[in-house]
């Protein structure tokens, strides 16, 4: 699986700066997760956590920076389907009705073949991704009658239907009864041993804590640690770094 | 059955099913983008194309056609902007479209009945050519969105996400706006300017209070769009009033009956 060589970082931000409007959010920013990598990106509200996120996945645009997904710099990347993203919000409750199996084989699209239906591989892919976060039995149900925890587990399903090598989780535990954690977090230590990259976005990391490798903390738009979770901890409990310290900071 | 002795009352017929038929099938992203009120804005500058086809002595199909694919994409891009979240821009549209046409509508010297002609709809008028263009118009468009029903739903349902799938996002919402645009050019013979979008949006409407999955909400979509239109000229007929309002009456009436069966069924 590893097209772009071992060494290849699957996920890498190098000195980006990003601006939302007018004011730069984000400064001088150098993130990297590698394969089999789960890194925690903590931060307190309005950090710039999900800019950051964003940037990343191309959704904003760098001011300064680059962005390399799988050693390609991302206006030239086109193997999205190595990547998998599940936002923070369910954006669509209201409207058109759709089944939790349409949502999640939605997730299948960049391996599908294009201007066809789903092959029988994607609607099984989508069916075990949906098995992967509890929600069998509930293939049929419309989207839009599920709680707000189910909902949840419904992105993170249509993420993982596409059998993402690089998976970005903003807040995936949000909602979550403390069961659905724990099952998330089984799927996703086994995941991370066949060499999933992830980067989650999490303000409470509960059982997915003893699975991050790393921990990344934003403060006022820079990183100010990065290094191993439990000091990550503590220095998002603080909460008062000021931008600059984190450059004396352990970085790997 | 005696209206099946018309001539002109079977080319109807036979239109207004195909518009039935097609409108939903490009409708249920429109809805689904929370754009509902797109197609009365292309419809608005619609208007204003087929004034210019007076002026210019053109077939008005086709400057329709050409001034609804221009609304269209300035709609698209204010929307992708996210400047049309200010409703006064689709206002501008709206009425910037109205009162161009009713300008060049002036300039043209033509009588105002065939104006009103367009903006109310003249089924009964429709000739075999016109029907050949809407047979074309509704096959394109229905095998068109079939064929990229997955990547449309996508896109439609959580745009960023479909970005990072690596969709050409901007491209399938041109290819909504410009189809839409086509679909109202076409369908305005039908139900006319002022209701043309009612006919993109009411059997998505009522559809979705029926249904629970996305393909349901399609098909259910097509079917009450294709009974409403059928249903609504008959009535028409009978009535000897304009078929735009039956038809557009009886969608409104399916959505009503629609959500009360919900209410009944569901209880909420």
């Amino acid at each position: 699986m590893t097209v772009g060589g071992a060494a290849q970082p699957a996920l890498a931000v190098t000195d980006a700066a990003i601006r939302l409007g007018r004011a730069p959010v984000l400064k001088g920013i150098d993130l990297t997760v590698t394969a089999g990598q789960v890194v925690a990106l903590l931060g307190a509200n309005g950090s710039g956590k999900t800019t950051l996120v964003r940037g990343l996945l191309g959704l904003l645009p760098l001011e300064a920076g680059e962005v390399r997904l799988f050693g390609q710099p991302l206006e030239r990347f086109s193997q999205w389907e190595r990547v998998g993203y599940v936002p923070q919000r369910f954006t669509a409750t209201t409207g058109v009705p759709a089944t939790v199996l349409e949502v999640v084989r939605s997730g299948r699209v960049p391996r599908a073949a294009r201007w066809l239906p789903f092959a029988r591989g994607d609607v099984a892919a989508a069916r075990s991704a949906v098995q992967l976060v509890g929600l069998d039995g509930l293939e049929g149900r419309s989207v839009a009658r599920l709680s707000g925890g189910q909902q949840r587990r419904v992105l993170i399903a249509r993420a993982l239907a596409g059998e993402p090598e690089a998976l970005v989780l903003d807040e995936p535990l949000a909602g979550l009864d403390l069961e659905s954690q724990s099952a998330l977090a089984d799927t996703v230590r086994t995941l991370k041993r066949d060499g999933l990259a992830v980067l989650l976005i999490e303000h409470a990391l509960g059982p997915l804590e003893p699975l991050i490798d790393r921990a990344v903390v934003l403060a006022e738009g820079r990183i100010v640690y990065d290094g191993p979770p439990a000091a990550g901890r503590v220095h998002t409990s603080h909460g008062h770094h000021h931008p600059g310290e984190g450059d004396t900071r352990p970085r790997r | 059955m005696t209206f099946l002795s018309f001539e002109f009352m079977r080319r109807a017929l036979i239109a207004a099913a195909l518009v039935g038929l097609t409108a939903p099938a490009i409708g249920v992203y429109l809805v689904q983008r929370k754009l509902s009120l797109m197609g009365d804005g292309i419809g608005h500058v619609a208007f204003a194309g087929v004034a210019a086809g007076f002026l210019t002595h053109t077939q008005p199909l086709y400057t329709a056609v050409g001034a609804a694919i221009a609304g269209a994409i300035v709609i698209e891009v204010l929307h992708e902007r996210g400047r049309l979240a200010s409703d006064v821009a689709l206002a501008l549209i709206f009425y910037g479209g109205i009162a161009t046409g009713l300008l060049l509508a002036g300039l043209s010297k033509e009588s105002t009945t065939s104006l009103v002609a367009y903006l109310f709809g003249s089924v009964l008028t429709v000739t075999s050519s016109d029907i050949v263009v809407m047979g074309a118009v509704a096959a394109t468009v229905i095998v068109t969105t079939s064929l990229l029903r997955k990547e449309l739903f996508a896109a439609c349902y959580d745009e960023e996400v479909a970005r990072t799938m690596g969709l050409p996002v901007t491209a399938l919402n041109l290819f909504i706006a410009i189809t839409t645009a086509v679909v109202i050019a076409v369908a305005m013979r039908v139900v006319g300017i002022l209701l043309v979008a009612s006919m993109l949006v009411l059997p998505v409407a009522a559809a979705q209070q029926l249904a629970r999955s996305f393909s349901a909400t399609v098909l259910t979509s097509a079917g009450v769009g294709l009974a409403v239109s059928v249903a609504g000229l008959i009535l028409a007929f009978y009535a000897n009033v304009a078929p735009a309002a039956t038809i557009a009456l009886s969608a409104i009436g399916v959505f009503a009956a629609a959500t009360l069966a919900r209410r009944v069924t569901v209880g909420n």
